[in-house]
C-alpha cells in the first residue's frame, strides 16, 4: 500500500488554538510525505466518543485519534501525568509526558494491550479557577461548589471546597445560575467554551496541568507502514508539541488581554495569588504525589520509579528551557 | 467497496426494512452493524479483510449500546415521563384541561393552544426538545383526546411543541453550536428566545384558524357558566404548583436543566400525596410505565446512533454538503438548499450527530457568505428540530407513541405533525427573511 | 419456559423501575444537599449515567410482551392475515439477531471490564462491570421471549390450540 488516508476522531470543536495546529500537522504530513498520507478529521466526537476512542483506534474503527487519559481505565499507568502543582509550563510538561510514556515499560506494557501508539502528549497550560466571585484565599475557596475532574476535584476538597460533578458541557449553565461557584479551567479553553461569559473572575491559581491526553494512531496500521512515513508522522508529531506549546504561550496573553477589555462586552477579572498564598494553594496538593505512588504501587506497578522518571524528564526539559530556550526562540 | 454506494444502499435496505414493519430499532442497528462490517471487510482500493471488518463493529459494539445511553443528560427523559405519568393518574391533569374547556370555551382549539404554550414553559425549564415532548406528553394528549380533539392534532401539537425547547433557553445544543462556531453562548440562547415565542405564536394561530374553519378537528363545549367556570379553578393548583417548583428550582439556582426534571417527579409525587390521590398503583405503575416507555424510546437512540456511525464511515453525509454547498448560485438559494439538506439528513439522523458531521463544512460557507453565525445557529437549530417530527426516524412522535400507546397509529401521528410543519417551515422563512427577528433581543440585552 | 421467561422479565422492569426511584431519590437529595448542605450525592453523576444503562436494558424484554417496539405499519396494512403474520415472523427473525449480537458484545464487555477492573473515574471510583452485567441479563432476557415467541406456533400446533394472546 502506498498511499494512506487517515480518519482522525477529535473530540473537540473544529476551532481555537488545538483545532489549528492540528490542521497545521495534518498539512505538514501531507506536504512532507508528498500526499501518500492525508488525515481527514471528525470533529466533536462524531466518529467516536470519549469514552471509547482508545478501544475505537485500538479497533481501527478511527485510525488516529485524542485521546483524554482520565475518561479510561485503560490508559490509567498516565495517571502520574495529571497531579496538581507539578508542572506549570506546557512545553516541558507535554515533552516530559511524552518521553515518559514512550520509555517506561510499564506504560507500554498497557498500551500494547490496547492497541494503540502514542505520537504525542498534549497539555493545555495552566489550570485556573473560574469563578463568580473572586477567590483569592484558601478561606475564600472553601465552601464554594467546585466542578473539578480527577486528582484537581481531590485537591479541591482538600481546599475546603464542595465537590460537584458534572459534565463539561454543563459547566457554562451551572456558573450561570449559581449551580456552582467554581469550575477548572484553562484560559484557552474558556475562550473556545466561551466560559468568561458566566465567570466573571479567574484566579490564577497555577495548579499545573494534565497531560495523559494527546495524539494515537492504531499500532498495527502504523507498524505496517515505510519507515520513511513512519518517521514523518513521528518527527511532524513531536513538532506538533512545540508548536502547540509555542500557541498557548503566545495565546494565552493576548486572550487575558482581551478578556481584560472585554469580549462581546463580557469582561473578566484576573486575580494573581501573592507567593505565600500560593505557596498555601500548594501545599494543599501536595498529598497527591505520595497517594499517586501509592496507588501505583497498589495495582502491582513500581509508583516510586515511574514518578522518578518522569520528574528527571521534567528536570530535563526545565534545564534546557534554562539553558538553550525553547526550540521556537531561535 | 465504494463507500458512497455501499452508504445509499444501506439508507435503501434500512428503509425497506422498516417499510417491511421490522422494528424501527433493529432496521437502524442492523444495517448500521452490517454496513460497518462491510465497509471495513472490502475497503476501497484494498485488499478484503472479513475479519478485521468483524473485529471493529465488534469492539464498536461492546461499548457504543453502554455510551449512547450512559450520558447525563438524558436521564431529564425518563424523569420528565415520570413527572407526567404521576401527574396523570393522579388527575392533575384532568382537572386542568376541565379549567382550560370551561374558561377558553369560547375559543376555538383553545385547549391545543393551551398545551402550546405549556410546552414553551416546559422549554424554558428543560434542555432539549426531548425531554420538553416526554415532559408534556402525558399531561397533555390524553386530554385533549378525552375532549374529542383530533388524534394527530392532539398527537401533532406537542411532538411540535416539542421543538420548543432546544429553541428557547436553556438549550444544550445551542451552546454545542456555540463552542463549535467560535460564537457567545449568552448571545446565542437570547437569540433563541423571541424565534421560539415567535413559533408558538405561529402554531397557536394555526391551530385557532384551522379548529375555526374546520369544527370537527377541536370540537369547542357549549357556553360554561360563571359558576362552573370558578368551580373549576379548584382543581388547577396542583399543575401550578408543579410548574411553580420545576421552574423555581432552576431559576433560583437550586438544580441544573437536567436535575430539573428530577425535581418535577419528586413534585408530582409529593403534590398527589399531599392531595390524598397517590396509590400504591398510581406510585408503582408510572415507575413500570416509564422505564418501558425509556426502553422503547432508547432502543431506537441506540439503533439510530449505530446506524449514523456505519454512515459517518462512508462519508455520504460530508459528500452531500458538498455537493450542495459546491453549487454555483445565489447566496438565498445556498441557504434554501442547506435548509433542504438538513431536512434529508433530518428524516434519518438525530440532530446532535448531523451538526457535528455537517457543521466544518457548512460553517465555512456560510461565513464566506458573510451571514451571521448567531442567526444561523437559530436558522439550524429550526431546521435540526425538524428532523425530530419527520418520518421514518422522528424521535419527539415515538415519545409520544409511547406516552399514548395504542389509541392513535404512529401514521395518524406524522399526519397530525404535517400541519404544524407547513406552518413551521413559514416561521422558518420569516427567521430567514428577517435576521432581526433573531438578533434584536441580543442586541437589545448585550452587557 | 413461557412461565420462566415472564417472570425473569417481571424481575428485570421491577429491578428497572426501582432503579427509576433511585434515579429520581437520588438526583433530588443530590441537588438539594449541595444547595442547602454543601454536600451532594458523591459520584451523583456516574451514578446516574448507570442508572440510565439499566432502565434501557432491563425492560426490553418487557418492552416486545406489551408490543411497545416501534415499527412503521402503514406501508404493510394492505397484506392478507397471512402475510402480516409472515412480516412479523421476519421482524421476530430480525430482531433476534441484532439483540442476540447485543447480548453476546454485552457479555464479552462484561468480561473485559472485570478483567480490566474497569472503573469510572470519581470520588468513588465505581466498577463498571455489574451494570455491563445486568445489561447483559437484560438482552438475555429480550432473546428468550423472542425465542419464545418465534417458537409458539410450533408449541401451539402441537396443543391443538389456537394462537394465543401474545401478552
Ligand atoms: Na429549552
Ligand atoms: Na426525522
Amino acid at each position: 500500500q502506498d498511499s494512506y488516508h487517515l480518519r482522525f476522531a477529535d473530540i473537540g470543536p473544529p476551532r481555537g488554538t488545538r483545532a489549528e495546529v492540528m490542521m497545521w500537522w495534518a498539512d505538514e504530513i501531507k506536504s512532507r510525505s508528498d500526499g501518500r498520507v492525508e488525515i481527514e478529521f471528525f470533529w466533536g466526537g462524531a466518529l467516536a466518543n470519549p469514552a471509547s476512542m482508545v478501544d475505537s483506534v485500538g479497533s481501527g474503527l478511527a485510525d488516529m485519534g485524542y485521546v483524554v487519559g482520565e475518561y479510561t481505565t485503560l490508559l490509567s499507568r498516565m495517571a502520574f501525568a495529571s497531579i496538581p502543582y507539578v508542572e506549570n509550563d506546557p512545553w516541558v510538561a507535554m515533552r516530559a509526558t511524552f518521553d515518559t510514556v514512550s520509555e517506561n515499560e510499564d506504560v507500554q506494557d498497557q498500551l500494547a494491550e490496547t492497541g494503540v501508539q502514542f505520537l504525542n502528549t498534549f497539555g493545555p497550560g495552566p489550570t485556573q479557577i473560574l469563578s463568580r466571585e473572586p477567590i483569592t484565599t484558601v478561606e475564600e475557596f472553601a465552601g464554594k461548589k467546585f466542578q473539578g475532574a480527577g486528582a484537581w476535584q481531590d485537591w479541591g476538597k482538600a481546599m475546603g471546597a464542595v465537590p460537584v460533578t458534572l459534565p463539561y458541557h454543563e459547566g457554562y449553565q451551572a456558573l450561570e445560575r449559581g449551580t456552582t461557584d467554581a469550575l477548572q479551567g484553562w484560559i484557552t479553553v474558556t475562550r473556545a467554551y466561551k466560559l468568561y461569559e458566566v465567570s466573571p473572575h479567574i484566579t490564577l491559581a497555577n495548579s499545573g496541568m494534565t497531560t495523559s491526553t494527546g495524539v494515537v494512531i492504531n499500532q498495527e496500521l502504523f507498524d505496517s507502514m515505510p519507515a520513511d512515513l513512519k518517521a514523518i508522522l513521528q518527527d511532524t508529531s513531536v513538532e506538533l508539541m512545540d508548536r502547540y506549546a509555542q500557541a498557548l504561550t503566545a495565546e494565552t496573553d493576548t486572550i487575558m488581554e482581551a478578556l481584560t477589555q472585554g469580549v462581546d462586552g463580557y469582561k473578566v477579572t484576573f486575580h494573581e495569588l501573592p507567593e505565600d498564598e500560593l505557596a498555601r494553594w500548594k501545599e494543599r496538593a501536595a498529598f497527591l504525589v505520595p497517594a499517586y505512588v501509592d496507588a501505583a504501587n497498589e495495582s502491582g506497578l513500581d509508583g516510586q520509579a515511574i514518578w522518578d522518571a518522569y520528574s528527571a524528564n521534567l528536570e530535563k526539559y526545565r534545564q534546557i528551557v534554562a539553558t538553550e530556550g525553547y526550540p521556537w526562540t531561535e | 467497496m465504494d463507500p458512497m454506494t455501499l452508504g445509499i444502499g444501506g439508507i435503501f435496505v434500512m428503509l425497506a426494512l422498516v417499510a417491511l414493519r421490522a422494528p424501527l430499532a433493529v432496521s437502524l442497528g442492523l444495517v448500521g452493524v452490517g454496513g460497518m462490517v462491510l465497509s471495513f471487510a472490502f475497503p476501497a482500493n484494498r485488499p478484503a479483510n472479513l475479519e478485521r471488518g468483524i473485529n471493529i463493529a465488534w469492539t464498536y459494539l461492546k461499548s457504543e449500546p453502554y455510551d449512547a445511553v450512559a450520558n447525563y443528560t438524558l436521564i431529564a427523559i425518563p424523569l420528565f415521563l415520570l413527572m407526567g405519568f404521576v401527574a396523570f393518574y393522579s388527575g392533575f391533569t384532568k382537572d386542568m384541561y376541565a379549567a382550560g374547556r370551561a374558561w377558553m370555551s369560547g375559543l376555538p382549539g383553545g385547549l391545543a393552544m393551551a398545551t402550546i404554550v405549556g410546552c414553551a414553559m416546559f422549554a424554558a425549564v428543560s434542555g432539549s426538545s426531548l425531554a420538553t415532548a416526554a415532559a408534556m406528553g402525558k399531561l397533555a394528549v390524553p386530554e385533549m383526546i378525552r375532549n374529542k380533539y383530533d388524534k394527530g392534532l392532539a398527537t401533532g401539537v406537542v411532538a411540535m411543541g416539542g421543538t420548543l425547547g432546544a429553541l428557547i433557553p436553556p438549550s444544550i445544543l445551542m451552546i454545542l453550536y456555540a463552542i463549535f462556531t467560535e460564537q457567545s453562548v449568552g448571545r446565542l440562547l437570547q437569540a433563541g428566545i423571541v424565534p421560539g415565542l415567535l413559533s408558538a405564536l405561529m402554531f397557536m394561530l394555526y391551530i385557532g384558524v384551522r379548529a375555526y374553519v374546520q369544527p370537527g378537528w377541536a370540537p369547542r363545549p357549549g357556553r360554561v357558566g360563571w359558576p362552573e367556570r370558578m368551580r373549576s379553578l379548584g382543581g388547577v393548583w396542583s399543575v401550578i404548583a408543579l410548574f411553580t417548583i420545576v421552574m423555581g428550582g432552576l431559576y433560583a439556582g437550586i438544580v441544573t436543566a437536567t436535575e430539573a426534571a428530577a425535581i418535577g417527579a419528586i413534585g408530582a409525587y409529593g403534590i398527589s400525596l399531599l392531595s390524598r390521590r397517590l396509590t400504591p398503583q398510581i406510585a408503582r405503575g408510572s415507575l413500570i410505565e416509564t422505564v418501558v416507555q425509556t426502553g422503547s424510546i432508547f432502543a431506537i437512540v441506540i439503533g439510530a446512533k449505530i446506524f449514523v456511525a456505519f454512515i459517518t464511515l462512508t462519508g455520504v453525509t460530508q459528500i452531500l454538503s458538498g455537493f450542495f454547498l459546491g453549487l454555483d448560485v445565489a447566496p438565498f438559494v445556498v441557504l434554501l438548499l442547506i435548509a433542504l439538506l438538513y431536512i434529508v439528513l433530518g428524516s434519518f439522523m438525530e440532530p446532535l450527530g448531523i451538526m457535528l458531521l455537517t457543521l466544518p463544512v457548512v460553517i465555512p460557507v456560510i461565513e464566506g457568505l458573510g451571514y451571521n453565525l448567531i442567526w444561523f445557529g437559530i436558522i439550524l437549530i429550526k431546521l435540526l428540530e425538524i428532523g425530530m417530527i419527520t418520518p421514518p426516524l422522528g424521535l419527539n412522535v415515538f415519545v409520544l407513541k409511547g406516552v399514548v400507546g395504542d389509541e392513535v397509529k404512529l401514521e395518524t401521528m406524522f399526519r397530525g405533525v404535517l400541519g404544524f410543519l407547513a406552518v413551521d417551515l413559514v416561521t422558518l422563512l420569516l427567521l430567514l427573511s428577517f435576521p432581526a427577528i433573531s438578533l434584536w433581543l441580543p442586541s437589545l440585552l448585550g452587557p | 419456559m413461557r412461565k420462566l421467561v415472564n417472570l425473569l422479565d417481571q424481575a428485570l422492569v421491577a429491578f428497572a423501575a426501582a432503579a427509576l426511584a433511585v434515579m429520581m431519590t437520588m438526583t433530588g437529595l443530590s441537588a438539594l444537599g449541595r444547595y442547602f448542605l454543601n454536600r451532594p450525592v458523591p459520584d451523583d453523576v456516574v451514578i446516574n449515567q448507570m442508572l440510565m444503562a439499566l432502565l434501557v436494558f432491563l425492560p426490553l424484554s418487557h418492552v416486545q410482551k406489551v408490543r411497545q417496539h416501534v415499527s412503521v405499519t402503514l406501508f404493510s396494512d394492505w397484506l392478507p392475515p397471512a402475510g402480516l403474520s409472515r412480516l412479523e415472523v421476519f421482524g421476530r427473525v430480525l430482531s433476534l439477531l441484532f439483540y442476540g449480537l447485543l447480548a453476546a458484545t454485552a457479555y464479552a464487555a462484561t468480561l473485559k471490564a472485570y478483567k480490566i477492573n474497569d472503573i469510572e473515574y470519581g470520588e468513588l471510583d465505581l466498577l463498571t462491570w455489574p451494570v455491563h452485567a445486568a445489561m447483559t441479563l437484560g438482552l438475555i432476557g429480550f432473546v428468550l421471549r423472542l425465542l419464545l415467541e418465534l417458537a409458539r406456533p410450533i408449541f401451539d400446533a402441537g396443543d391443538g390450540q389456537a394462537p394465543s394472546d401474545p401478552a
